[in-house]
């Protein structure tokens, strides 16, 4: 198992490559570079050049990933190209924002959408599944800048149950981002829910069961859900990497100051270091959702623990 | 039984999206007409630009009037990444109103009579506008409690030079050669050259006195520390800064009412709007125009001043390219362009066609030519321009960048296809067009823009001579490029206007930009608003005296 993890691990260095590559070319190939970004109408041409040799952008896209990396290598995420302020700094400090925001979506869509894809199956063809049908196709097709900004209309304008956004009023500003995050993860995870509990409702073993005489909420609980978890975590789990990753329509609809915005204004402001330091960091925390996703399923599965065990067994047997 | 159930679900559907859609309706109906605070000016008016309001103000502040303590404004998303002049990236309009906050320069310049009056220099004199020398105040602070001396003033020319490469901080302070400290009130700047606009780099947001101790101390915060009338309490790049009042302010003739204001960015448009009409935020240098009519309905609630900045939106041509290079071509344009219906295009009625003059130049920049005709819109006159051209059916270029330009080119793709001219609109960010423009082998011909104009004259150097950093155009004309460089050294005022003046006449003729129409910008204020300076130039907003009466109606 720990092997496992540290493979896992060792994966995040190609992802890192592939990803700053990405992010360098990306922007290499958008029109205009940070010094444009900053033009003035004092900006004399002595000026801009020094500029552009200050960024090397008189040199090869190459050779400024190559000083990018040196620099990472040891350790060192760059500063701000336009501001010089510590990208690492500035990620740490928005990303407890991001995290707040993401795991509220996270605990408000799944106490939602289980319930609700559990008794979808339950009550297959019925109305209540074709609402909760309904609902699903609607999470998962309305934009969320679109949900936001009615939600923002609803209950900030016309109900005035809540602040508009931004981060002063504690917890009922967390309300409105957090219930628009969720919507979509709650949209799938009913939808995953409630296709997983149909086929297994069908299942020989949960007959056998009810037969046995077992009660039907211990066959729900017990032999059901346990079975059709796995999909279901990796339906969450994709989402909550994805908020993770920055949710950046909702911190910009919602002024919230979490890292999506912090990765948008860098790529406005054509700042190469802050926007691949943001997208390296997301990358991380994106590897590291789906590894702990996967541990998750071990937990639920035991067939897949035993997977993990017998594989460690044979080895040492190999090793001997 | 199934198709009842089935009917349910469509029913249930569509009380969804009937929800939906309601609940995307107006707050209020928005009125048919003008309301009140709506720009007397309306596009067709043959009027000058409107000149802004000095100060917003309802009333001059009452004594015995409640004055809130926290104030929050609005600014959209051209938000302020850093608070240090001498940065590159501090290069916009609310990090320049910042700096007016934190930072005293050593004069300032009065908007209505283009004069400079005294901050922390009481007088200056020169008598070659190369060496320069000033008195300045015994009785200031800094925010850190140093006491403000001349050498303090050495100190941010030292700054400038050593950290200040390509930012504005740094090339108003780069003309000093050299100083000489003369005491602790009284300071001589020598300029490597004679420069009749120094004044004007004095008075600049960006050219407040730096506290050199602190910058050393603290190379990020100590930007932060100024003599100004407020400090700064928190700052969150990119989100907010809120300023708090420094109670030992030195000028006491101002009236620093408000304890704290927080100026604070909000991306989406919105939620701009929704917090003004929830009371959260009480001003608002955001809101769209498409929202302005909401508040207008509520005249007991609120109020929308009206500001036209300095400089016009309008047309650069690429004067290297084969086609817009052609004089002729240009003047085609020039006539084909309905500049009436272009504004109302670009920003419904908060815009005005520019038919008031012909020159290129801002309309509260000293030594503004006023008899240059405008060109008029005459489609057989375009058309006969046209065909003296030598565009021969091929597609040419408009590019443009916000939104307002992007609609603007729109509307002058249009009205070139009515006289032959295939145009298509490219659009850009910012940033990109910035490079697209400034790249002579980019291949833009076109481009819907605004030329940052300022109030002084001499600025137009970095417009018109080639390789001037806002002369997007290629524009090259020796003959301005002279007149240029020797007005740049001409002591007497009088001469210096009629060379501006004959100057402005030479460059409408040549017509490399088309000032096309004036955006007036609507600035939302809760009733009981007031204390905000609104000088045309959109750099120098004073937040300074801002104040905010509670229960005022």
């Amino acid at each position: 198992m720990i092997r496992y993890i540290l493979l896992r691990i060792l994966w995040l260095i190609p992802v890192i490559i592939a990803v700053s590559l990405i992010v360098f070319s990306l922007m290499e190939l958008a029109p205009g570079t940070v010094v444009d970004a900053m033009m003035t109408e004092e900006m004399t041409e002595e000026a801009r050049e020094e500029l552009i040799r200050r960024y090397n952008l008189d040199r090869p896209m190459l050779y400024r990933y190559g000083l990018y990396m040196l620099n990472l290598l040891q350790g060192d995420l760059g500063t701000y190209d336009t501001t010089g302020a510590d990208v690492w700094r500035e990620f740490i400090t928005r990303l407890p924002n991001t995290l707040i925001l993401s795991f509220t979506a996270l605990i408000i869509g799944t106490v939602v959408a289980i319930p609700l894809g559990i008794i979808a199956a339950r009550r297959a063809g019925t109305l209540v599944d074709n609402t909760v049908t309904v609902f699903s196709m609607i999470g998962m097709s309305m934009p969320l800048f679109w949900l936001g900004l009615l939600l923002l209309l609803a209950f900030s304008l016309h109900l005035r149950w809540l602040p508009s956004g931004t981060f002063d009023d504690g917890i009922r500003s967390l309300i409105l981002p957090a219930l628009c995050s969720s919507f979509t993860l709650m949209a799938n995870a009913a939808r995953q829910t409630r296709s997983n509990m149909l086929e297994v409702l069908k299942a020989d073993y949960l007959r056998t069961a009810r037969a046995k005489g077992v009660p039907e909420e211990a066959v729900i609980r017990r032999h059901a859900l346990g079975n059709a978890w796995i999909p279901i975590i990796t339906a969450i789990g994709t989402s909550l990497s994805v908020q993770l990753a920055g949710s950046v329509v909702i911190e910009q609809v919602f002024t919230w100051p979490g890292i999506g915005r912090m990765a948008a204004e860098a790529v406005r402001a054509r700042d190469v270091t802050a926007a691949t330091g943001v997208v390296i960091m997301t990358s991380i925390l994106y590897v590291l959702v789906q590894l702990i996703v996967d541990l998750l399923y071990a937990l639920v599965d035991p067939r897949i623990k035993a997977q993990y065990l017998s594989a460690g067994k044979k080895r040492k047997k190999r090793a001997a | 039984m199934r198709k009842f159930r089935r009917s349910i679900a469509l029913v249930i559907s569509l009380l969804m999206v009937a929800a939906i859609v309601a609940a995307c309706g107006p707050a209020n109906q928005a009125p048919a007409g003008p309301g009140p605070g709506q720009p007397a000016q309306t596009p067709g008016q043959p009027a000058a630009p409107a000149a802004p309001p000095a100060m917003v103000a309802p009333a001059a502040p009452d004594p015995t009037a409640i004055f809130a303590e926290h104030i929050d404004v609005i600014k959209d998303n051209n938000n302020v990444g850093v608070l240090n002049p001498l940065s590159p990236a501090a290069n916009n309009s609310p990090t320049n109103w910042s700096f007016i906050m934190i930072h005293d320069r050593l004069m300032e310049l009065d908007f209505d009579t283009l004069e400079f009056v005294p901050s922390l220099a009481t007088a200056w004199e020169t008598e070659d506008y190369q060496t320069f020398t000033f008195t300045l105040r015994d009785d200031v602070v800094f925010h850190n409690g140093d006491r403000f001396t001349a050498q303090d003033v050495a100190n941010t020319v030292e700054l400038a030079r050593e950290l200040g490469a390509g930012s504005q901080g740094g090339s108003f302070w780069a003309p000093v050669e050299s100083f000489n400290v003369i005491n602790d009130t009284t300071i001589e700047l020598t300029l490597s050259g004679v420069r009749v606009d120094f004044y004007f780099n004095l008075a600049m947001p960006a050219a407040g006195i730096l506290n050199r101790r602190a910058i050393e101390a603290d190379a990020e915060r100590g930007f932060w520390v100024g003599t100004g009338a407020y400090s700064v309490g928190e700052f969150v790049p990119n989100d907010f800064i809120r300023f708090v009042r420094n109670d030992d302010y030195w000028n006491t003739d101002k009236n620093i009412l408000t304890e704290q204001i927080t100026l604070r960015f909000v991306p989406e448009m919105s939620a701009r709007t929704i917090r003004m009409q929830r009371g959260e935020s009480q001003l608002s240098f955001g809101t769209s125009a498409e929202d302005l009519p909401l508040f207008q309905a509520e005249p007991e609630n609120f109020e929308v001043y009206p500001l036209t900045f300095n400089n016009p939106q309008g047309l650069s041509f690429n004067m290297n390219d084969p086609i817009t290079g052609d004089h002729n071509f240009r003047m085609a344009v020039a006539h084909a362009m309905d500049k009436d219906v272009i504004a109302l295009m670009a920003a419904s009625e908060w815009a005005i066609g520019d038919y008031f003059t012909g020159t290129i130049w801002g309309y509260n920049t000293e030594f503004r030519n006023n008899s240059i005709p405008a060109i008029p819109h005459d489609l057989d006159l375009a058309r006969e321009f046209l065909a003296a051209s030598n565009y021969n059916g091929e597609e040419v270029e408009i590019a443009a960048a916000i939104i307002t330009n992007i609609r603007a080119a729109q509307a002058l793709q249009h009205q070139l296809a009515a006289i032959g001219i295939n145009a298509r609109v490219a659009e850009f960010d910012s940033p990109g067009l910035n490079a697209y423009m400034i790249d002579p082998n980019s291949g833009s011909q076109m481009v819907f823009f605004n030329i940052v104009m300022n109030m002084s004259s001499a600025s137009f150097r970095n417009i018109f001579i080639p390789g001037g950093p806002q002369n997007r155009m290629f524009y090259n004309n020796p003959v301005v490029t002279e007149m240029l460089d020797e007005v740049a050294t001409m002591l007497d005022a009088s001469e210096r206007e009629a060379h501006f003046m004959r100057l402005q006449e030479i460059v409408a003729e040549d017509i490399p930009f088309i000032n096309v129409f004036w955006r007036i910008n609507g600035i939302l204020a809760a009733n009981g608003i007031g204390g905000v300076g609104l000088p045309p130039d959109n750099q120098q907003a004073d937040l300074r005296e801002l104040f905010y009466i509670i229960g005022y109606n």
